[in-house]
């Protein structure tokens, strides 16, 4: 098992490097100097140039480029803000914890919603509830979130007056931000969960369960769910991801100061170390995610952690 | 026809064939209520994109200062904006550029995703593992965030908007090309093929891919419905098509600041969004259950 989790970690190393080429080429090959943009219109071309070699711009693509990994690999830096002159890792970890509650809170409500709504139009299939569900998860996946926010908005902040409509400091500011973070992924988790539970629900050993008089809670939550979650398990992990980076949106809409907007700001006023940064932390923490649920996957199923044991009982037995 | 003669020299065969698998896709689609009404919905929309003109009472910028914010009439349909123009009529020539971007940025990702899978599946080994990771490092970035990096670099536009959209989408179609692909190319009738001379070209193009079409054609509808959603996100933040454009994501991006006042300006660009989408989701679900009901989910 560790040397899985090892492995994995390993083949991130290759992907990050990657991902950083990219963000690296997208902004290098952009029109424009940066040094001129630090400085703004009234620096004189002396100025400009002491910049250039500070910044290190004269060292060509690759120079350029292996700076910017090493100082990320070695001190954790990702340059300095154009606008701030702060560090663009102090400011993300600033900005981070905003955008992590945001996806957290929206996939915990989703998870909720869709789970609960998925065992329901399963196990009462085609009923009246099934087919709310249903057209409640087919417009959950159509509506785009920044339009729901926007709708939510009109609804419960202009029309109501129940909660405000900007703002990420207490409760009452949480709701509608959650809510429109966590409609589509709830579509996406129902369909997942009704789907499941109906291919486990006709498997012989619930009917064998149902057969020795077996009470249908029991059926559902100790025989079907248990096995019936695992692929929903996955499905939610990559939510969280795809949250942490569809946050831009929701965070723009409802001024939350996270990493989403931080970078929408950075992009207008050409702040490119920012943006860089920004892809990058999102990425990293989007691929340490999909780790994470790709561990505690296979500890969930039974049939996959046996692989690993098996393995071991092998070895033992080749030791002795 | 002719290559499947070369297979299946029973000309008479070939075509029943051919027509059962469509004819039979056809039905089960016909079946599919949710399926219809999708693409319903969908001819709707091209109608009304091709019948802009004539649909429209008024043009895309005819401004009418004098009837700024009127809330929805018979007049105006679906009011008018801050500048006096008629909403329901830059919806319906924002149906147009929707339709472009979704349409244009699918077919570029799935050549270049179709392309990139086949050289990844066939030839397998070292060109396969190199795309493979390429991909893998396209799919590390979330797609709207990749969508908005590569605008960012390329600045606003319809052009850009099309190339962002298209190429976080480019992953998606290479692993299901690939492993179509990987399914297929053992099988015996790509044997004979070969023995028979055959080139990489021609046996990819003539025999591998007609037998990956289902998962490509369901992978192309979906990927146009995430096109517009992801396009409208990007104007919506002021980097995708730019004002006066009637893109819809735009059109909602200018109402923002009238949120308060005049939530129609707000109602309905949304609303066509989500008709949009809805429609080519259940028609691109209808279509996956049709065609291969193994891939249901």
């Amino acid at each position: 098992m560790i040397r899985y989790i090892l492995k994995r970690i390993l083949m991130m190393i290759p992907v990050m490097l990657g991902v950083s080429f990219i963000v690296f080429c997208m902004i290098y090959f952009t029109p424009g100097d940066p040094a001129e943009y630090i400085l703004g219109v009234e620096a004189t071309p002396e100025s400009i140039a002491t910049l250039r070699e500070e910044l290190g711009f004269n060292k060509g693509f690759w120079g350029q480029f292996a700076d910017y990994v090493v100082r990320i690999v070695t001190k954790g830096d990702f340059g300095t803000s154009y606008t701030t002159r702060r560090s663009v890792t102090t400011e993300l970890l600033e900005r981070f914890p905003h955008t992590l509650r945001l996806a957290a809170m929206g996939v915990a409500l989703a998870t909720v919603v869709g789970i609960g709504a998925g065992i329901v139009a399963a196990t009462r299939q085609y009923s009246i509830f099934d087919n709310m569900a249903t057209v409640f998860a087919l417009t959950g996946i159509s509506m785009p979130n920044f339009w729901t926010g926007l709708m939510l908005i009109i609804v419960f902040s202009v029309y109501l007056g129940w909660l405000p409509s900007s703002g990420f400091a207490g409760p009452s500011q949480w709701i509608l931000p959650t809510v429109t973070t966590g409609l589509a992924s709830a579509a996406t988790i129902m369909r997942q969960t009704r789907s499941s539970v109906l291919e486990v629900i006709r498997q012989d050993y619930v009917a064998t369960a149902r057969a020795k008089g077996q009470t249908e809670p029991v059926i559902v939550f100790k025989h079907v769910l248990r096995n019936a979650l695992i692929p929903v398990l996955t499905v939610i992990g990559i939510q969280l991801g795809m949250l942490l980076g569809g946050a831009i949106m929701v965070e723009t809409i409802f001024s939350i100061p996270g990493i989403g907007k931080l970078m929408v700001d950075s992009i207008t006023v050409k702040n490119y170390p920012m943006v860089q940064g920004g892809v990058l932390f999102i990425a990293l923490s989007f691929s340490l995610v999909n780790l994470i649920v790709d561990i505690l996957y296979a500890f969930v199923d039974p049939r996959i952690r046996s692989q690993y044991s098996r393995k071991r009982v092998k070895k033992l037995k080749g030791g002795a | 026809m002719e290559q499947n003669g070369l297979l299946c020299p029973d000309g008479d065969e070939t075509s029943f064939k051919k027509g059962s698998l469509f004819n039979e896709t056809l039905l089960s689609l016909r079946q599919n209520r949710l399926a219809m009404l999708g693409m319903v919905i969908l001819v709707m929309l091209i109608l009304v994109a091709i019948f802009a003109d004539v649909i429209a009472p008024y043009s895309i910028d005819d401004q009418q200062l004098s009837s700024r914010f009127q809330q929805p009439s018979q007049a105006h349909l679906f009011g008018t904006d801050n500048l006096g123009r008629d909403i329901f009529s830059r919806i319906v020539y924002g149906s147009r550029i929707s339709l472009a971007i979704g349409a244009s940025a699918a077919t570029i990702s799935a050549l270049i995703g179709v392309l990139l899978g086949s050289i990844a599946g066939f030839y397998g080994g070292r060109v396969e593992n190199l795309i493979m990771r390429f991909t893998d490092i396209l799919m590390a970035i979330p797609s709207t965030l990749l969508a908005i990096s590569i605008i960012s670099a390329l600045g606003p536009g319809l052009t850009n908007t099309i190339i962002a959209v298209s190429i976080g989408a480019v992953p998606g179609y290479v692993r299901v090309v690939r492993a179509s692909i990987l399914s297929v190319k053992e099988q015996e009738y790509i044997e004979a093929a070969r023995s028979i001379g055959a080139e990489d070209g021609r046996i990819v193009c003539s025999h591998i891919l007609p037998n990956c079409f289902a998962p490509i054609l369901v992978q192309i509808t979906l990927g146009v419905a995430r096109a517009i959603q992801v396009a409208a996100a990007l104007s919506f933040i002021g980097l995708g098509v730019l004002p006066p454009n009637p893109e819809w994501g735009s059109m909602l991006s200018a109402a923002r600041p009238y949120i308060r006042e005049h939530w129609h300006m707000v109602v309905f660009p949304g609303l066509a969004i989500m008709a949009t989408i809805f429609g080519l989701n259940l028609f691109g679900d209808g279509l996956r259950d049709s065609l291969d009901p193994r891939l249901k989910t």
